[in-house]
């Protein structure tokens, strides 16, 4: 085998077989007993019972093919097999399950593509910019001339299949925020960056996503901060957006056609048991289904997490929660910590601005949506519509995820190399010995 | 580069203290309202816990069976239907109709959902039984609520508790009119699943004289010497306020005002004091706190909460106006002024025992506020005493005959539920035995329409202490 390669390998610093054998463990342990769980066998849980571990044993062949943080994939495996066997425990039939497996095998190479993506850009990504916003808002505005229905406004109709521009374009805007962020401090070297999330915005609060254009919004200044080191003017916006949102909330939603749900929203995370609302009834039976599991769960497939309005998506977390218990939700909540520690780590190890911006904002971004919906569903704040990154049922949600992954474990390969280069150097060319 | 890299590290830690406060937080609140959440109406799992789980018995303190299933989706309840009728709010029933009852507020007690760890589930897979919850023990006497429902005018709507104030214990408690669990399908009378003594707020009339006095005392230096002078009639603004039936009481002294029930004394004292220092002795009371007992769901009084205009004060003086207040939380007044002015959290399990046999947890006696001091409350409780006991007190009915282990203290009521005169006055007693160890017992009495305090709630509040004294309750 090529020693470079070999060298480079080491160099992300993972032994990964244990953590490679405990997911792969998990996985074919859950499905097989979702499988047998009843009388008759259930052959989807058999074969993913096979192809969960297979799938992981690729991605995990190819990330080290790529010299990417295997740690990373690892867990992000770990967290996807966790989505398929949470909608095959949860609901009766196999339906929501076996769309999800096929997201999440379309999705293994988004992911790939997405680690290629850094290197790509290295050094030529201002040829891009232009037209990437250009392209970038177009898409965001798609659903204005696509939308499925007037009560959906962010989603578009693609060959069959509901998409979600505002998820697919995450890991677009990280690549366009942060070569608009490494230009310079001066206003003529961001601007067009903070044009652009200020547009997006926009957008979003017309299709009335406010979950949505929260993030893009925390994204835009955590970036813009990041990038240019302008801290006071960051501050100043989230501090200015925060008293528009409070005047808006208090003094205009209530006034304007298609805003009075957010008003409702808000009463209800205020007093969710009066019942004073018909939809407070999900917010209940939430809670009720986060404190049923107990330390260890009611059990896999025994739980009755169904109950709860829109499990698969919005109230995931109650159904992890409710079938494996309190101390494997809490696991899980380490798992997106551990992520959020790796990819930080190779953000602020990263060589250049670029790449560093790139890991920083697509960890910054899914860490954030993670705390948004997870307060949500804890009844911390009022519950806004995101999804749990890789968890939640949804193929826009996943691919947007998965390429932001990807993007993390890309600048990580880019690390590696870098490393890979000092030793070179250090070693005056001579060939090192990985072993 | 090394800007963005403090950047960098800065919203790390940010978010790693985010995430980390997160976790806390959820283990926090499943901690905190575990039970509580669970143990809702809306909680279908509870439902479908009972096709499969044999549930706990209940037992009363006697130990008499009260409700029991001899296997799983069966609930049988005691035969007598005087007790069932009597007991239907305290236990509840399958159906879900009372927010209250043992077997919803603690349905999952009594289904091993809760109380049971993970060692007593799989010991019970292991020996091959169906899974069994939990049995409970209850403070309260069967018999006692029987006997309690039975001295209430037949026919009336009322509610009466008995507790022990130096431990908390609802030893009877009765709501009317009740319904029947052993026949659900029946129907019951529309406000019938209301536990009144927990759930209804009523107006506590002159009975609210009692944390007017307590107030008195305390913000009105030198008020025990001072006299009033009542003209039966004040005029006050656009309201008219009288004294029961319009009867001037002429020159009389704060006991006196006291005992014979002078609303014009108290709304004047009230007055004085200012609509602050009023609200302030309420809540010392516990009125405008949300109750959160593990024992039993019992909704919030209100006195002064919404306005402080000196209309709504001066009606607060003797318990009219927007002030309402529950049985129990009158009946836990009385308690705290016998308690030297300790308030005990009501408690309704004295223990919780495993289906196999041994003790899961029993009840610990908990003090839940202090609302005076010791000095006061004995001043107050004497005031009580001769609420009683004088020459033209309205509480002479409450009086218990050949009794002489402790002093018979208490305060009458007859509250306006509205403001036409002719509409017949909710009866009120509220008051304790004092100085007998043996039975410290406060109890509240109302009865909806029942007229005069002193002739209609007095007499039932005699006879249930002397019942609960001949039973030796504690």
């Amino acid at each position: 085998m090529d020693r470079a390669i070999q060298l480079r390998r080491r160099m992300s610093r993972t032994n990964e077989k244990p953590l490679a054998i405990a997911v792969m463990g998990f996985q074919a342990a859950c499905m097989l007993l979702l499988a047998f769980k009843d009388p008759s066998v259930d052959w989807f849980s058999v074969r993913m019972a096979v192809l969960l571990p297979l799938g992981t044993l690729t991605g995990l062949w190819l990330t080290s093919k790529c010299c990417a943080d295997r740690c990373m994939f690892l867990l992000t495996a770990f967290l996807c097999s966790l989505s398929v066997i949470l909608l095959r425990a949860v609901f009766s039939t196999t339906g929501k399950a076996a769309q999800q497996a096929q997201y999440l095998g379309l999705s293994i190479p988004v992911m790939f593509f997405g680690v290629l993506l850094p290197r790509f850009f290295t050094g030529r990504e201002e040829k891009f910019i232009g037209f990437a916003m250009l392209f970038g808002v177009c898409f965001m505005l798609s659903p204005f001339a696509f939308h499925t229905s007037s009560a959906a406004r962010s989603w578009i109709r693609v060959l069959g299949h509901q998409m979600q521009p505002s998820e697919l374009m995450k890991p677009a805007t990280v690549f366009i925020l942060a070569s608009c962020f490494t230009q310079g401090r001066r206003a003529s070297d961001w601007g067009g960056g903070v044009f652009f999330g200020a547009l997006n915005c926009l957008i979003l609060f017309a299709q009335k996503d406010l979950g949505a254009m929260l993030l893009y919004f925390l994204l835009t200044a955590a970036m813009f901060a990041a990038g240019t080191g302008r801290w006071k003017l960051a501050l100043g916006a989230v501090g200015a957006a925060a008293g528009l949102a409070v005047i808006f909330v208090v003094f205009i939603a209530g006034k304007i056609d298609g805003f009075g749900y957010l008003i409702t929203r808000i009463e209800i995370w205020k007093n969710p048991w009066s019942g004073a609302h018909e939809s407070s009834r999900q917010i209940v039976q939430g809670l009720m289904s986060i404190v049923s599991g107990g330390l260890f769960g009611a059990g896999l497939g025994l739980s009755s997490a169904r109950k709860v309005a829109v499990v698969a998506s919005d109230y995931i977390f109650a159904a992890v929660s409710e079938e494996f218990g309190i101390v494997f939700a809490l696991c899980v909540l380490a798992v997106y910590m551990v992520l959020l520690i790796r990819g930080m780590g190779a953000a602020g190890s990263a060589r250049s601005r670029f790449h560093a911006l790139v890991a920083f904002g697509a960890c910054f971004e899914l860490t954030v949506q993670m705390l948004l919906i997870v307060c949500g569903n804890l009844h911390i704040v009022p519950l806004t519509g995101v999804t749990l990154p890789f968890v939640s049922e949804g193929g826009s949600s996943l691919m947007g995820s998965m390429l932001l992954m990807g993007m993390m474990m890309g600048v990580s390969a880019v690390n590696a190399r870098d490393e890979y280069d000092d030793l070179m150097q250090a070693s005056g060319g001579r060939e090192v010995d990985p072993e | 580069m090394k800007e963005t890299r403090a950047a960098i590290r800065l919203i790390t830690g940010i978010l790693l203290a985010l995430v980390l406060l997160t976790g806390f937080v959820y283990v926090a609140r499943i901690q905190a309202n575990r039970v509580r959440w669970l143990n809702r109406a809306q909680n279908t799992r509870i439902q479908d816990a009972r096709k499969t789980t044999l549930q706990g018995t209940i037992f009363d303190s006697a130990f008499t069976v009260l409700a029991e299933s001899p296997e799983p989706g069966v609930r049988r309840y005691i035969q007598d239907k005087n007790i069932r009728l009597a007991l239907s709010h305290t236990l509840g029933d399958q159906k879900g109709m009372s927010e209250t009852g043992v077997e919803n507020r603690h349905a999952t007690t009594l289904l091993g959902m809760t109380d049971l760890t993970g060692t007593d589930r799989t010991l019970q897979t292991l020996r091959g039984d169906a899974v069994a919850g939990c049995d409970i023990v209850l403070t309260l006497n069967a018999e006692m609520c029987a006997y309690m429902a039975s001295q209430f005018p037949s026919g009336s709507r009322g509610a009466c508790a008995v507790i022990n104030y130096r431990t908390g214990a609802i030893l009877g408690k009765v709501s009317l009119p009740g319904y029947d669990p052993a026949a659900m399908d029946q129907g019951a009378q529309d406000t019938a699943y209301y536990d009144r003594v927990l759930q209804y707020r009523y107006a506590p009339g002159s009975t609210y004289k009692i944390v007017t006095l307590t107030a008195a005392l305390k913000n009105l230096p030198g008020v025990e010497s001072e006299m009033f002078d009542c003209q039966g009639v004040w005029s006050f603004a656009d309201r008219v306020l009288q004294c029961a039936g319009g009867t001037a009481h002429g020159s009389l002294d704060l006991k006196s005002a006291f005992s014979q029930s002078c609303n014009i004394t108290f709304a004047s004292l009230a007055y004085r004091m200012g609509a602050e220092a009023m609200k302030a002795a309420s809540e010392d009371f516990g009125v405008n706190v949300q109750f959160a007992f593990d024992d039993i769901v019992l909704y919030e009084s209100h006195c002064l909460n919404s306005s402080l205009a000196a209309g709504e004060v001066i009606q607060a003086g003797f318990g009219q106006g927007k002030t309402e207040l529950t049985p129990l939380h009158m009946a836990m007044i009385a308690g705290a002024i016998a308690n030297e002015g300790v308030m005990m959290e009501p408690k309704l399990i004295r223990e919780v025992r495993r289906h196999a046999g041994g003790t899961v947890s029993s009840m610990q006696p908990a003090q839940w506020r202090t609302v005076t001091d010791a000095d006061t409350a004995r001043t107050v409780a004497r005031y009580m005493y001769a609420a009683v006991h004088d020459r033209l007190s309205t509480g002479k009915n409450a009086d218990i005959s050949g009794y002489t282990a402790g002093y018979v203290c208490g305060k009458t009521g007859s509250a306006e539920v509205s403001s036409d005169k002719t509409k017949a006055t909710n009866a009120w007693y509220v008051g304790f035995l004092y100085g007998d160890e043996e039975h410290p017992y406060a109890i509240a009495v109302v009865v909806e329409g029942g007229g005069s305090g002193g002739q209609t709630a007095a007499p039932i509040a005699s006879r249930v202490l002397k019942k609960a004294i001949q039973m030796d309750l504690y």
